[in-house]
């Protein structure tokens, strides 16, 4: 299929996009080149860490007896991953952040 | 007294904070979070929600670089004498991303299959 094996690594283009936005945060934090297993390694446990966050804010959305997900819910959600809240309006604030343009396509409709 | 120290750092500029979400782009773009929201059957039709989670998946990832780095940064100084001209690249190496990530009590192994 791919002629050279070490340029393509997934044909998802989200999960491609989601490459290049944690190669953004390792640039500023101060990288300037890594491995390809390590930045895998992370684009893995990102996608992990968005699936465990959304299941359970939708878990916890549903036993309060709702079908809609409410920020609160993310929130507490999070902190049962063991997230400290009082941390991200400052991540957030970070005056080096990096923006860049992300994959046109719609997400597919939920099965 | 400490209830109250918490509810000031957290409580209150939390909501204000959720809000404020409305115009701010993450680095992990809204479109990629909500694929993998859509994925697990959850309706991202609210933006706050998408970006809070690429902000908390976004320092999860940044905390872990960081202390990668600091791994990094610790083994260059205790070798800093041998070769001096080496190490000018920052390179993100597995060498120092794995005791990073066994501090938060994950233990990678390099699978055999992977070039």
């Amino acid at each position: 299929m791919a002629a050279e094996t070490n340029v393509v690594s997934t044909s998802n283009p989200f999960r491609r996009a989601l490459k290049t936005s944690i190669s953004a945060l390792l640039v500023e934090i101060g990288y300037q080149a890594a491995e390809n297993l390590a930045v895998e390694t992370l684009v893995e446990m990102a996608q992990a860490y968005i699936w465990e966050a959304g299941r359970s804010s939708h878990a916890l959305a549903e036993l309060a007896g709702r079908t809609h997900v409410m920020p609160s819910d993310v929130v507490l959600a999070l902190v049962e991953m063991g997230l400290d809240f009082t941390a991200i309006p400052k991540h957030a604030k970070r005056e080096n952040k990096t923006v860049f343009l992300p994959p046109a396509q719609t997400p597919p409709v939920a099965q | 007294e400490n209830q109250q120290s918490l509810e000031k750092s957290a409580g209150v500029p939390l909501s204000d904070f959720v809000l404020q979400l409305e115009d701010y782009a993450p680095t992990i773009p809204d479109s990629v979070t909500g694929y993998y929201l859509n994925r697990v059957g959850l309706d991202s039709s609210d933006p706050r929600i998408l970006r809070l989670i690429s902000l908390a998946a976004q320092k999860f990832i940044s905390d872990i670089a960081n202390d990668a780095l600091q791994h990094s940064r610790m083994r260059a100084s205790g070798q800093s004498s041998k070769k001096p001209g080496k190490d000018k690249k920052m390179t993100l190496q597995m060498e120092d991303l794995s005791p990073a990530l066994s501090e938060y009590g994950i233990n990678v192994k390099k699978p055999i299959y992977f070039v």
